[in-house]
């Protein structure tokens, strides 16, 4: 028996079926519908340009309404979140994220204030401690003076 | 040992109080606080900024919707009228047919009319001028880095009256028609527009 499909060119089909299948997928994601749930997840992400620290799903504005729209018209063309977030800042500025988008500025407004307050506690720390230890070195001073002071001593007796 | 050796060494004189010398600590938290405190004194400070009302006009380039830059500084000798607007805002569509009139009147006089659109999308700015039907330079402030960190604009619709030498010489907040009930300062009448070009106009004559 002669076998038509030998198993090298079984192998090829095999592959071409699945990469044609993979190349399909991307397709497939962008035809799902994008729900108003989807579109709020982003939107709370987000800060409304125009009205002042609020989010854009808590903005009833027919701005926001229309940026809302933009939002989902993003996902379903197949763009990520940080897509349409890069979107937005390009075209609002910073202001409609909570936080910078340069690595740099983000560490630093992350960073600043933990390095404030670290530095706050270490003093407050050291500060505490060289006034006990001084405190602590003080008192004994006295004592030993009075104590081990043959003079003093002599004159206290001679007192009694 | 005499007395006042005694005395001495029961009371001794107290150490010299120390005002210098400060920690690491010490320096790098007064670093901080002050560093801190000029952050929000920027901050407070940039957030008072409002229009500039007078002197030299802020510099912006655009590109308009139909792929043209436009650049302010290069309009030297004629009058720009600056307007932001943005298609979700209300007034600026009572304006917008103001503004189209005023540019036809005055187009071949030596004036220009420029629109920024203001925290819009292209797809609805570009709706508004066609639902309009304008036909002066109009383009999208990407970043909103003109309308908020160079004409800290409160909100649209706002204009601004440039002279020829590039100095701001009127600005309001919105154009209103002649018809309207009343105008000030900040809504003013088209009538009043055209009575400050007309002035800007026969300024440049007489020079």
């Amino acid at each position: 028996m002669i076998n038509r499909f030998p198993p090298a060119r079984l192998r090829a089909c095999a592959l071409c079926f699945w990469l044609l299948l993979w190349l399909t997928l991307p397709a497939y994601a962008q035809t799902e519908p994008i729900t108003d749930d989807d579109v709020n997840v982003l939107a709370n992400r987000l800060y409304c340009p125009v009205c002042p620290n609020e989010t854009l799903d808590a903005c009833r504005t027919e701005a926001c309404a229309q940026w809302r729209e933009d939002i989902r018209v993003q996902l379903q063309a197949g763009a990520t979140e940080q897509q349409v977030i890069d979107t937005f800042v390009a075209r609002f500025g910073q202001r409609v994220v909570g936080n910078p988008q340069d690595p740099a500025l983000r560490a630093l407004a992350v960073g600043a204030p933990i390095l404030l307050a670290g530095s706050a506690v270490i003093v407050g720390v050291l500060t505490f401690a060289r006034w006990r230890g001084r405190k602590g070195i003080e008192t004994p001073t006295h004592a030993a003076s009075s104590v081990d002071d043959p003079y003093r001593t002599q004159i206290e007796r001679d007192l009694e | 040992m005499t007395d006042s050796d005694f005395l001495q060494q029961i009371d001794p004189a107290p150490e010299p109080i120390r005002h210098g010398g400060l920690s690491v600590g010490s320096i790098v938290l007064i670093t901080g606080v002050v560093l801190f405190a000029a952050v929000i004194g920027i901050a407070l400070l940039r957030q008072q900024q409002t229009q500039p009302t007078s002197g030299q006009a802020p510099d912006f380039t655009i590109t308009t919707f139909d792929g043209q830059p436009f650049t302010l500084s290069e309009q030297r000798g004629t009058i720009v009228v600056v307007n932001f607007w943005a298609s979700w805002c209300a007034p600026c569509r009572e304006e917008a047919p103001l503004l189209e009139a005023l540019w036809r009147d005055y187009q071949d006089r030596g004036v220009i009319v420029v629109g920024v659109a203001y925290a819009d999308l292209d797809n609805d700015s570009r709706a508004f001028i066609d639902e309009f039907g304008i036909t002066y330079p109009n383009g999208a402030d990407i970043g909103t880095t003109i309308s908020k960190n160079r004409y800290h604009i409160l909100g649209v619709p706002e204009t601004f009256i440039i002279d020829q030498n590039g100095n701001i010489r009127r600005f309001f907040f919105q154009l209103l028609p002649d018809s309207a009930g009343g105008d000030d300062d900040l809504f003013v009448k088209i009538a009043s527009v055209r009575a400050t070009l007309d002035i800007l106009l026969a300024e440049a004559e007489t020079l």
